[in-house]
C-alpha cells in the first residue's frame, strides 16, 4: 500500500513543480498580495476559508486560503489552473459566464477580474501554506454499527420466574425485568383485552355481545380463538393495511393544483388485500419496488403485480418544474426516500449532496441506488409533467363488456436506455461528476454483489436485495415497525430510522429472535402478529408495579403494556359503529371519477376511514386534527397530540353531534327499556365496559333532570361518552 | 354545581398555547417543561414580535409598480435578447429575443424620501416613508408551484415547514387561546395546504387555515368554533356533563398528566370558543377604521376584512398571520401573462386596505415591533410575452417592501439591472429574506433547528444571510 502513495506523491510534485516555482518570484508574489489576496479575502473567503469551515460555513469545498487550496479546488474540480486562465473555473466564475456566478453578490468591476486572469496567467504564485480542517463529524463504522451486522438467533435467555412466560418473546422482556429486579403487570382483564385486541387487529371496537362471548368462555384458549378470529376477519387488512399506507405516504392527489391521483384506490386495495391473505412481507417488498419487471402466473397476479408499484410513484410532486432534469433527480430523490426510510430505515438521501455525516453512506452509494431509479421513467415531461398510468390486464367481466372503461394503474416503464448516474456534485443536476455503477447500500451489503446487468434497471435486483433474508435492515425495519404498531413503542423507537442518529434497540435480541422468526417463519406478517399478540408481555395490564413506574417512567422494559391514544381512523369508525351508520363495503373507489381537483372537497361517507379519500390538500376533517400521517411524507409514528382543536371538534363539529343522536335514537329503539339498563348499555358501546357506581350516578341524574327530551338527553350523553378521556384511549 | 369538575389539571397548565395541553406522554416530571407553544426568549433582542406577510399570489410586476427603469420607455418595442429564466430552466439556452416592454403605470418620486412607485398603488404610496423597498430579490422556481412553495417553506419540492411553522416554533406563542400561526384565506393551489404546513415539525406549529382564498371574507373562521347543531344552554350541558363523566373516569388513575391534560382541553376549547370568537368578529370596530380598510365597499371589502382581522390577530398575540390575495386557479390572480391592465384590478381590492393596515399599525404603536411583508413568489419579466399585453415570471429580479417591525423607513436596498430583469446589487435571495424576517424576530436562522431523520434541518438550508444592511 505504502509503496503505491510514494509514486503519486512524487507524481504531483512532478506536475506542479515547475509552476510552484512561481511562488518564489517575487514579482508575481507581489501581484498576489497587492491585488489577488485582498479581493479574495474581502469577496471570498467568508464561504471559501480554513475560517469558514471552522464557523461551518465553507461552501462547495473550496479553500481560498492558499495555493494549495486553489490548486486543489472544491467540489466542481480545480479551481485555478496555474497559467490557464482561460481553463480556471475561478476566472469563469468571476466572468459570470456559466451557472457558476462568484462572488453571488454581484459581479467585480472588469479591472480586478483582469488582474485575476493576468495573475494566473503568470503561474498564479501564491504562497503555499497547507493546513487543511478535518471533516469535524464522525462517521459511524458499517463494519461494527448494530443495525449493519447480520441477524443472528439469539438464544433465548434463563428466567427465574418460569412461570410467567408464555413463549420466547416473553423470557427475553423477563430476563430484562429481572436483571433489574422488576416485575412484568398482571394480566389485563378479558374486557379489557378484548378492547385492545379488537382496536390492534381490526381497528373496530368489539359489540358488547363480542365481549360477553369473550369474558364468559370457559374453554382455556379463549384467547387464543379470539386471536384467530380477528387474524382472519376481512378487517384485518383495512386496519394494518392502513399502517403500511403510512410508511407508503399514500394519497389520492398532490397539492399542486390538487390533481387527482384517480386510479391510486387501487394500489389502497392492494395493500389491505396483502395484509388480508398474508402475503409474504419478502414478496410484498419486491411487487412494491419492481412487480412490473416479475414474472406473473396468472393475469390477477400480473394485475395485482402492476398496481403494487404505485408504491413508487405516489409522491407529492412538483410537476410543474420547469428544470426537467431536477424534477427527474427529485422523483428519485423522494423515491429513495421512501425507500430508504420505510424498508431499511435508513436515511439515504442524506447523501444525495455529500457523503452522509453520521452514517456510513458515501455519496457514492446514493448515485448507486439512484442510477436504478433513474432508469424507472415515472413522469411524461411536460410544462406540467404527468404521472404515467399503465393499461391492466383485463378480468373476464372487463373483456366481455367492451363500453366499460379499460383499467389502469399507477406505475413506471423502464427506459429504453439503461444508464448508470453521474454523482452530482452537491447535488446539482448541472454539476456532474463520476459515472457510478449501479449498485446498493454498501454498508449493509456483506461480500460483493455481482455488478448489475447493462440491459435491465437494476429494480428487481434491488427489490431482491432489500427482500433478501440476508439484509441485515429489512426484517429488523418491519418486526420493529409491528411491535410499534402493538405497543405504541417500537423496540427501537426511531421506526424510521435505525443509523447512528436514532435510538438504540431496548431488546436488541428480541429484535433478533423476532427477525430470525419472521424469515424462517417464510416472512408472514399475520404469523408474526400472532406471535406478539400471544405474548404475556403484550396482554399485560397498562397499569404495572410503583417501582416499575420509578425505575422505568418510560416503559422501555415492558414491564406492563402501553396506554395509547386511540388514533383518528378508530375514533372515526367508533362512532360510526355506535351509531349504526357504519357501512362495511370492501374496497373500491371512493369518488366520483370526474373529480377534477381536490379542492373543498366534501367527506359526506360513512365507510371506514381507510377509505375515506385521501386528498392532500382536503384531508377528512377528524383525521386531520386526531394526528393522522401528513400523507406527503413517509410516516412510521404519527404524532400524538393533545390540543383545543380537537376538543372544539368533538363539541361542536355536526359529524359528531350527527353520530350520537343517531346513536341516542338507535338505543332508545332498540335497547332496554329502562335508563338504567340504557346507561350500562351505552357504556358498553361506547367504552367497552359497564359503567362504574359512580359514573351511572352521574348519567341517571343527568337524564332524570333532561327527562323531557330523552332523545335530545340520550344524544348529549353520548356526546360526552365520544369526547370523553377513555373514549380516546385503549387501555 | 350539579357535578364535582376536577379543575386542577386545567388550571395548571392554562398558560400553554392554542390548544396545546402539555404532557410529555412520557413521565409527569416531563410534563410541565414540554409545552411546545411556551413562549420561548430568542437568541437576540427581537425588533419585532410578530409578522403579517401579504402575499400577492401570482406575482406582482415589480417594473409596473416599484422598480422604476427608464430605459424600458425608451426601449420600448425593441427586440433584445434576454437570458429568461424559463428558457434557461427548459433548454439551458441563456438567451432569447424578447420585446421589451414599458410600464403602463407611470412612475413619480413619493414622499419625503423620495422613492419611486408608479401609480398602480396610490394608497400604499402615501406610505412610501414607512416602507422598505428589497428591488433585488432572487428566488428559485420559474412556474407557480415550485416558487410558491420556496416562498414559504424554502424548498421547490421538499416536504419542509413552512416560514410561519419555524417562527411559532422558535418562539411560541403569546396568546394561548388563539392559534399562534393563521393564514387568511388561503389558496388551496400551488402548493395549498404544505404552504402553511408544519411538514415535520410537531403538528402544534402548523398554520391555522381561516377561509379560502377566493371565498368570502365571512368563512374566516376557525373550524368548530361554534356548534351548528346545539344551542349555547345545550352546549354547556354538554360541556357540564361531560366534565362530570371524566371526573368519574380520572378517578381510577389520579394524577395522570397526559389524562389530565385531554380533560383540560375541553375548558381550553370551551375558552377559545368565547375569547377567540370575539378576536375574529370585526363588528366592534369603529366605522371610521372599517372606512380605513375600504370595507363596504365593493372593491375593497374582501381584502379589507382580511386586513383587518390580520391587525386584530397580531393585536392578541398572534405571532404569525399571513394574507394571501389570489385563488385557486393555475394562473393566480396577478399572474398576467396577456391583459397586464388587469393588474389595475387587483392593485384597487389591496390597495386601500394594506394603506389602511399600515396606518392602522401605525396610529396603534402596533407598527414599531409588527413587521410587514408585501410582495409575491416573483416578479415580471421587462419584456412581454405571447399575444404582447402581459409578461412572464421573472424570479431572477424583482421587488417586495417591507415595513415597520426593525427595517429603515424610507429607504431602498438592492438593484435590478437597466431592464428590472436580473438583481445586480445588493441581491437579496429569498433565502436572505427568510433569514432577515427571522432576524428582526431575534431568531439566528443557523441556530433555529430542527432534528429530523437523524440531521438538524432550517429554513434557510445551509444557506441564508441576514440582510443587516436594511435594519434600522
Amino acid at each position: 500500500m505504502r509503496r503505491r502513495i510514494v509514486p503519486v506523491a512524487v507524481l504531483l510534485a512532478a506536475v506542479f513543480g515547475p509552476s510552484a516555482l512561481a511562488q518564489s518570484d517575487p514579482r508575481a508574489l507581489e501581484l498576489y498580495e497587492k491585488k489577488i489576496r485582498p479581493v479574495l479575502a474581502e469577496h471570498c473567503s467568508r464561504c471559501h476559508s480554513a475560517e469558514a469551515a471552522k464557523n461551518h460555513k465553507l461552501k462547495g469545498g473550496l479553500l481560498v486560503d492558499d495555493r494549495d487550496g486553489l490548486l486543489k479546488g472544491g467540489d466542481t474540480g480545480p479551481a485555478v489552473v496555474p497559467g490557464k486562465a482561460a481553463d480556471s473555473l475561478l476566472i469563469q466564475a468571476l466572468h459570470y459566464d456559466g451557472d457558476l456566478r462568484m462572488p453571488p453578490r454581484g459581479k467585480l468591476p472588469g479591472a480586478v477580474i483582469a488582474d485575476f486572469e493576468r495573475w494566473v496567467n503568470a503561474g498564479a504564485a501564491a504562497p503555499s501554506v497547507a493546513s487543511r480542517p478535518g471533516r469535524g463529524t464522525s462517521v459511524v463504522p458499517a463494519a461494527t454499527f448494530w443495525a449493519y451486522q447480520p441477524v443472528r438467533a439469539p438464544a433465548v435467555p434463563a428466567v427465574q420466574d418460569a412461570a410467567w412466560p408464555a413463549g420466547a418473546i416473553d423470557r427475553f422482556v423477563l430476563a430484562g425485568l429481572e436483571a433489574r429486579g422488576l416485575h412484568p403487570a398482571a394480566d389485563a382483564d378479558r374486557a379489557t383485552l378484548a378492547r385492545r385486541l379488537y382496536f390492534d387487529l381490526v381497528g373496530l371496537p368489539p359489540s358488547p355481545e363480542e365481549v360477553d362471548a369473550f369474558v364468559n368462555d370457559p374453554d382455556p384458549a379463549a384467547y387464543e380463538k379470539l386471536v384467530e378470529r380477528l387474524l382472519a376477519s376481512p378487517h384485518f387488512g383495512e386496519r394494518w393495511g392502513r399502517h403500511w399506507l403510512d410508511v407508503a405516504r399514500f394519497a389520492e392527489s398532490l397539492t399542486l393544483r390538487g390533481f387527482i391521483l384517480k386510479e391510486a384506490w387501487r394500489y389502497r386495495d392492494y395493500v389491505i388485500d396483502a395484509f388480508d391473505r398474508d402475503v409474504p412481507f419478502d414478496q410484498f417488498v419486491r411487487e412494491q419496488l419492481a412487480g412490473d419487471l416479475l414474472p406473473a402466473a396468472t393475469p390477477a397476479d400480473r394485475r395485482r403485480q402492476l398496481v403494487a408499484t404505485a408504491f413508487l410513484v405516489l409522491g407529492n410532486t412538483n410537476l410543474e418544474e420547469q428544470d426537467k432534469q431536477q424534477l427527474r433527480m427529485d422523483v428519485v430523490d423522494e423515491q429513495l426516500d421512501v425507500i430508504g426510510k420505510g424498508f431499511l430505515a435508513q436515511t439515504i438521501t442524506c447523501a444525495r449532496c455529500h457523503d452522509h455525516k453520521f452514517d456510513p453512506i458515501p455519496t457514492t452509494d446514493y448515485y448507486a441506488l439512484a442510477g436504478i431509479l433513474r432508469n424507472a421513467k415515472a413522469l411524461e415531461h411536460a410544462n406540467v409533467s404527468k404521472w404515467l398510468e399503465v393499461p391492466l390486464p383485463l378480468t373476464a367481466a372487463e373483456e366481455a363488456d367492451p363500453k366499460k372503461p379499460k383499467p389502469l394503474a399507477m406505475s413506471v416503464v423502464e427506459e429504453k436506455q439503461i444508464e448508470d448516474a453521474h454523482v452530482h456534485v452537491r447535488g446539482s443536476v448541472h454539476s456532474l461528476g463520476a459515472v457510478v455503477p449501479r449498485g446498493f447500500l454498501s454498508a449493509a451489503t456483506r461480500g460483493t454483489t455481482a455488478p448489475l446487468p447493462a440491459h435491465e434497471s437494476g429494480r428487481r435486483q434491488l427489490a431482491e436485495w432489500i427482500a433478501s433474508r440476508d439484509n441485515p435492515l429489512t426484517a429488523r425495519v418491519f418486526v420493529n415497525r409491528a411491535w410499534h404498531w402493538l405497543f405504541g413503542a417500537g423496540l427501537v423507537r426511531t421506526t424510521d430510522n435505525f443509523g447512528s442518529t436514532g435510538e438504540l434497540p431496548s431488546h436488541p435480541e428480541l429484535l433478533d429472535h423476532l427477525a430470525t422468526r419472521f424469515t424462517e417463519g417464510g416472512w408472514s406478517m399475520k404469523s408474526l402478529v400472532r406471535a406478539v399478540v400471544l405474548s404475556r408481555t403484550y396482554c399485560q395490564a397498562t397499569t404495572g408495579s410503583a417501582a416499575a413506574a420509578v425505575a422505568d417512567p418510560e416503559n422501555r422494559l415492558l414491564a406492563r403494556q402501553n396506554r395509547r391514544r386511540l388514533d383518528a381512523e378508530c375514533l372515526r369508525d367508533t362512532m360510526l359503529a355506535v351509531s349504526g351508520r357504519l357501512t362495511l363495503d370492501h374496497g373500491g373507489p371512493t369518488f366520483p371519477p370526474t373529480l377534477a381537483a381536490d379542492y373543498h372537497y366534501q367527506h359526506t361517507d360513512m365507510r371506514r376511514s381507510v377509505y375515506s379519500p385521501v386528498f392532500r390538500n382536503a384531508l377528512p376533517e377528524l383525521l386531520a386534527a386526531f394526528d393522522f400521517a401528513d400523507p406527503s411524507m413517509e410516516t412510521g409514528q404519527r404524532n400524538v397530540s393533545t390540543v383545543a382543536p380537537q376538543a372544539l371538534l368533538l363539541l361542536n363539529s355536526p359529524f359528531v353531534v350527527d353520530q350520537a343522536r343517531a346513536a341516542a335514537a338507535r338505543l332508545l329503539a332498540t335497547g332496554p327499556a329502562d335508563d338504567d339498563g340504557r346507561v350500562v348499555w351505552a357504556y358498553r358501546l361506547a367504552l367497552g365496559r359497564a359503567p362504574t357506581p359512580g359514573e351511572r350516578r352521574v348519567a341517571l341524574r343527568f337524564l332524570g333532570d333532561r327527562a323531557g327530551d330523552p332523545k335530545k338527553a340520550w344524544a348529549t350523553l353520548f356526546q360526552a361518552l365520544f369526547a370523553s378521556v377513555d373514549f380516546r384511549y385503549v387501555e | 354545581v350539579l357535578y364535582p369538575i376536577g379543575r386542577r389539571a386545567w388550571l395548571k397548565q392554562a398558560a400553554c398555547g392554542f390548544g396545546y395541553l402539555a404532557f410529555a406522554g412520557l413521565s409527569a416530571s416531563r410534563a410541565a417543561a414540554d409545552d411546545p407553544l411556551a413562549p420561548r426568549p430568542p437568541h437576540a433582542t427581537p425588533r419585532a414580535k410578530r409578522v403579517i406577510f401579504l402575499f400577492m399570489q401570482g406575482g406582482v410586476s415589480h417594473v409596473d409598480s416599484y422598480d422604476y427603469k427608464p430605459r424600458l420607455e425608451k426601449d420600448d418595442g425593441k427586440v433584445l435578447d434576454f437570458a429568461d429564466a424559463r428558457v434557461r430552466a427548459n433548454t439551458g439556452k441563456s438567451a432569447a429575443a424578447q420585446r421589451v416592454m414599458k410600464p403602463l403605470w407611470p412612475f413619480a418620486r413619493r414622499g419625503q424620501c423620495g422613492r419611486w412607485a408608479s401609480e398602480l398603488f396610490p394608497e400604499i404610496n402615501r406610505h412610501v416613508d414607512d416602507l422598505c423597498f428589497l428591488h433585488a430579490l432572487h428566488t428559485e422556481g420559474v412556474a407557480h408551484g415550485p416558487a410558491t412553495l420556496f416562498l414559504h417553506c424554502g424548498s421547490t419540492n421538499f416536504i419542509r415547514p413552512s416560514v410561519g411553522s419555524w417562527v411559532l416554533y422558535g418562539l411560541g406563542t403569546a396568546n394561548a387561546n388563539l392559534p399562534g400561526f393563521v393564514s387568511i384565506a388561503p389558496s388551496p393551489g400551488n402548493g395549498g395546504a404544505r404552504n402553511y404546513g408544519n411538514a415535520f415539525l410537531p403538528a402544534v406549529y402548523q398554520g391555522t387555515a381561516l377561509g379560502r382564498a377566493g371565498g368570502p371574507a365571512s368563512e374566516a373562521t376557525i373550524r368548530n368554533l361554534t356548534n351548528p347543531r346545539l344551542a349555547e344552554a345545550d352546549c354547556a350541558r354538554q360541556l357540564d356533563l361531560l366534565r362530570a363523566l371524566n371526573a368519574e373516569q380520572l378517578q381510577r388513575t389520579p394524577g395522570d398528566p397526559e389524562l389530565e391534560a385531554v380533560v383540560g382541553s375541553y375548558e381550553l376549547a370551551w375558552r377559545m370558543q368565547h375569547h377567540a370568537a370575539g378576536v375574529l368578529d370585526l363588528a366592534g370596530e369603529t366605522k371610521e377604521t372599517q372606512h380605513l380598510y375600504g370595507i363596504g365597499e365593493k372593491a375593497t371589502d374582501t381584502f379589507g376584512r382580511q386586513c383587518l382581522l390580520a391587525r386584530r390577530l397580531c393585536e392578541a398575540g398572534v405571532r404569525y398571520v399571513q394574507v394571501t390575495y389570489g385563488d385557486s386557479s393555475a394562473n393566480p390572480a396577478w399572474d398576467q401573462h396577456s391583459n397586464l391592465p388587469k393588474h389595475a384590478d387587483h392593485a384597487r381590492a389591496v390597495d386601500r386596505p394594506i394603506a389602511g393596515l399600515l396606518a392602522d399599525l401605525k396610529r396603534r404603536g402596533l407598527l414599531e415591533d409588527t413587521l410587514v411583508w408585501w410582495g409575491s413568489e416573483f416578479g415580471r419579466t421587462p419584456y412581454a410575452e405571447k399575444n404582447g399585453t402581459g409578461r412572464d415570471h421573472n424570479p431572477d429580479g424583482f421587488t417586495v417592501f417591507l415595513a415597520g417591525g426593525g427595517v429603515k423607513p424610507g429607504f431602498a436596498y438592492g438593484r435590478t439591472d437597466d431592464f428590472g430583469h436580473q438583481a445586480v446589487e445588493d441581491k437579496v435571495h429569498m433565502r436572505d429574506l427568510h433569514a432577515t424576517v427571522l432576524h428582526l424576530l431575534g431568531l439566528n436562522h443557523e441556530r433555529l433547528t430542527f432534528r429530523y431523520s437523524g440531521r438538524d434541518f432550517r429554513l434557510t438550508d445551509v444557506a441564508g444571510r441576514v440582510v443587516t444592511e436594511i435594519v434600522a
